[in-house]
């Protein structure tokens, strides 16, 4: 993708952000300039964003066709990786409080470890369980930290 | 003097200590780990100076952030990838030398280079602080808006990209700051009803999701290829020769650094690349720069550590801290309730001092600890990446998770994880927007109370002197990008080109 076609896309991304938070800042009520409500500096922030991107996109229809760039996903296969963590991540995050803290990081580690650039069984194996407890122990121990016991109790 | 002496019994206790040597130690751990840089070591590392007393977590805090540094130093000699911006500048020559069998040197002048420009400034520190800390004291208001302002815009000037995409990421950190229940009226704002936005968006979930997660993703896309040079690495020492070549530029780089450093968005990143141009100007032998030579090395890494000091200049004293290194310090003060500002010399002066001194014993620490332990870190270094990056997943997630100790946190971090991977991709930069964030309720009120006093009047900005000076530069620094613009159609109005 081009440079300028990224900019025009995040500029209107952006155009669109701004038009929100203004909408929020008048929702939530503007007070006047004398007595400032909650509102008002949400809007001008809104404005300022909305006229940056403004600038940003114009900016791009001036440059010329410019250099190719580099693609955006080059490797489709290797992206298809950073999808795959971030589903891990997200389940982790919330199958934490169901399988406990212990459970659910023996399963996420294990995951990563085999299912991204699979591992060797022992790695896998040793590094998710030696993770598992040097975690829970600095962090439950040393640093009291109260993790989600679950279901299953640990 | 008595003061300094003062920092000295606070830094010298041996819980205080340890928590320097803890800071270092860890910081060069994560520091040294690729893709992490000080930003992400530090909000790594955030959660564990948590339960510490202010004065001590701020040391270790310190102390993680320029452990961090240094480690990115080493992986910048030996493996060309830098840990974060700041070292970028060391691959150049640094990595050249490694190639060439003088990892030793290399490695050796930057912790030399680092300690001296280090301790340096931080005299300039104890010199500079406390009139500039008298001075803050006329500040209201007004002043600080005006204040504010000029750093986000310095920020946005001094970012490596386009200073437009810099400015609208600054305006967005802004609004995120806006989250969270309002401080004048108590009406919640933004917050859709989830419970952990209430007290606003969290600088370090944004931090960690940013600087950490997306890092990962990136990385773990793009594929990291290593190579670590097996070659021994002995006499860490520089030789005399070394020396003679090296002491000016790292004279230079203190200086360079410390001042380049008081400025918002300087820090060490502009120090670093300020210094290398200047070594490369004032230099003989100008076309050698980029296949190793040790001035190359020895300027911008002294730089970036003078420039780390001269950072805490404009936090200790006006309480606005200039980059996102700062800022996180900052947050740890806040989640402390230390009031920050002119008066924390007067009425926290154990945590100036203290912090200050620690800062020179840490500088002592890392060069004493760092130049036995590099087998150490070569050895992490040598650990593969995908064996690496589900723990640093799992250290964001549990980091988050302990801020509150519920999982909206660790939710609202890997949100921002994500918006972080397409920031990269559209070539957008997190800096601007993380102290944005931090500056934002601040600079909310200053703007509320301001026009409160003024009944509304804008002119409260323009008719107090400090005031309109700060915000007459912002206005400049605004304006300069234009001017060439305006330059290019007054020649080609002149060529009778008046089309344009």
């Amino acid at each position: 993708m081009k440079k300028r076609e990224k900019d025009r896309i995040s500029a209107l991304i952006w155009l669109a952000v701004a038009m929100a938070i203004c909408i929020g800042g008048v929702r939530l009520s503007l007070g006047g300039f004398s007595k400032p409500g909650p509102g008002l500096f949400p809007f001008l922030i809104g404005s300022v964003l909305g006229l940056l991107a403004v600038i940003i996109f114009f900016q791009s229809l001036r440059e010329g066709p410019g250099d190719e760039g580099k693609a955006m996903w080059p490797h489709p296969q290797r992206s298809l990786k950073v999808i795959y963590i971030l589903i891990a991540l997200i389940l982790y995050a919330i199958g934490m409080d169901y399988l406990g803290f212990s459970v659910s990081t023996l399963l996420f580690l294990g995951f990563l470890l085999k299912a991204i650039e699979p591992q060797r069984w022992t790695a896998v194996l040793c590094g998710s369980i030696f993770g598992t407890i040097v975690f829970y122990g600095v962090f439950r121990y040393w640093l009291d930290v109260p993790f989600p016991e679950g279901i299953l109790g640990f | 003097m008595a003061d300094f002496l003062y920092g000295f019994s606070v830094a010298l206790t041996f819980q205080n200590l340890f928590y320097c040597l803890l800071g270092v130690l860890m910081g060069t751990l994560v520091g040294v780990l690729p893709g992490l840089g000080p930003v992400a070591a530090m909000s790594l590392l955030f959660t564990t100076t948590l339960h510490l007393s202010p004065v001590s977590g701020m040391i270790m805090l310190a102390g993680i952030y320029y452990g961090a540094q240094y480690g990115g130093s080493t992986t910048s000699i030996l493996l060309n990838i830098p840990g974060e911006a700041s070292s970028v500048v060391t691959c150049l020559d640094g990595y050249q030398m490694a190639r060439q069998g003088k990892a030793g040197p290399a490695l050796g002048i930057s912790a030399f280079g680092s300690f001296i420009g280090g301790t340096l400034s931080v005299i300039g520190l104890m010199i500079m602080a406390p009139p500039l800390a008298h001075f803050a004291l006329k500040f209201g208001f007004p002043e600080y808006f005006a204040l504010m302002c000029l750093g986000l815009v310095i920020v946005s000037f001094l970012a490596r990209g386009s200073m437009i995409k810099a400015m609208l990421m600054a305006a967005f950190g802004l609004f995120l700051g806006t989250t969270g229940i309002d401080l004048i009226v108590g009406k919640p704002r933004f917050t859709f009803g989830i419970k952990s936005l209430m007290d606003g968006v969290g600088l370090i979930p944004v931090v960690m999701g940013l600087f950490g997660v997306s890092e990962v993703l990136l990385n773990m896309e793009e594929g990291l290829s290593r190579q670590v040079f097996r070659a021994k690495i002995s006499n860490l020492l520089p030789s005399r020769q070394d020396w003679k070549d090296s002491i000016k530029p790292i004279l230079r780089g203190t200086v360079l650094g410390f001042f380049l450093g008081i400025l918002p968005g300087g820090g060490a990143i502009v120090s670093a690349f300020t210094s290398y141009a200047v070594e490369k100007r004032v230099s003989k032998y100008p076309e050698k720069f980029g296949t190793g030579v040790i001035e190359g090395v020895a300027g911008p890494e002294t730089a970036n550590n003078a420039g780390s000091t001269g950072a805490f200049v404009p936090l200790l004293t006006l309480g606005i801290p200039s980059n996102a290194v700062m800022a996180l310090l900052l947050g740890l003060l806040l989640t402390h309730g230390v009031q920050v500002g002119p008066l924390l010399l007067k009425n926290n002066s154990d945590i100036f001092w203290g912090v200050i001194v620690s800062m020179y014993i840490g500088n002592v620490i890392l060069l004493v600890l760092n130049l036995p332990l590099i087998g150490l870190w070569i050895k992490i270094l040598k650990v593969p990446y995908p064996i690496l990056f589900p723990f640093i997943l799992l250290f964001c997630v549990v980091g988050s998770y302990s801020l509150n100790n519920n999982t909206e946190d660790v939710l609202l971090m890997l949100v921002f994880g994500g918006i972080g991977y397409f920031f990269k991709k559209f070539d957008y930069e997190g800096a601007p927007m993380i102290l944005a964030l931090v500056l934002s309720p601040m600079m909310e009120n200053a703007l509320r109370q301001s026009l409160l006093v003024s009944q509304g009047d804008f002119l409260i900005f323009i008719t107090r002197p400090i005031s309109a000076t700060l915000l007459f530069v912002t206005l400049v620094l605004l304006l300069y990008p234009l001017i060439p613009w305006f330059r290019f159609r007054r020649r080609l109005a002149s060529l009778g080109g008046d089309k344009v």
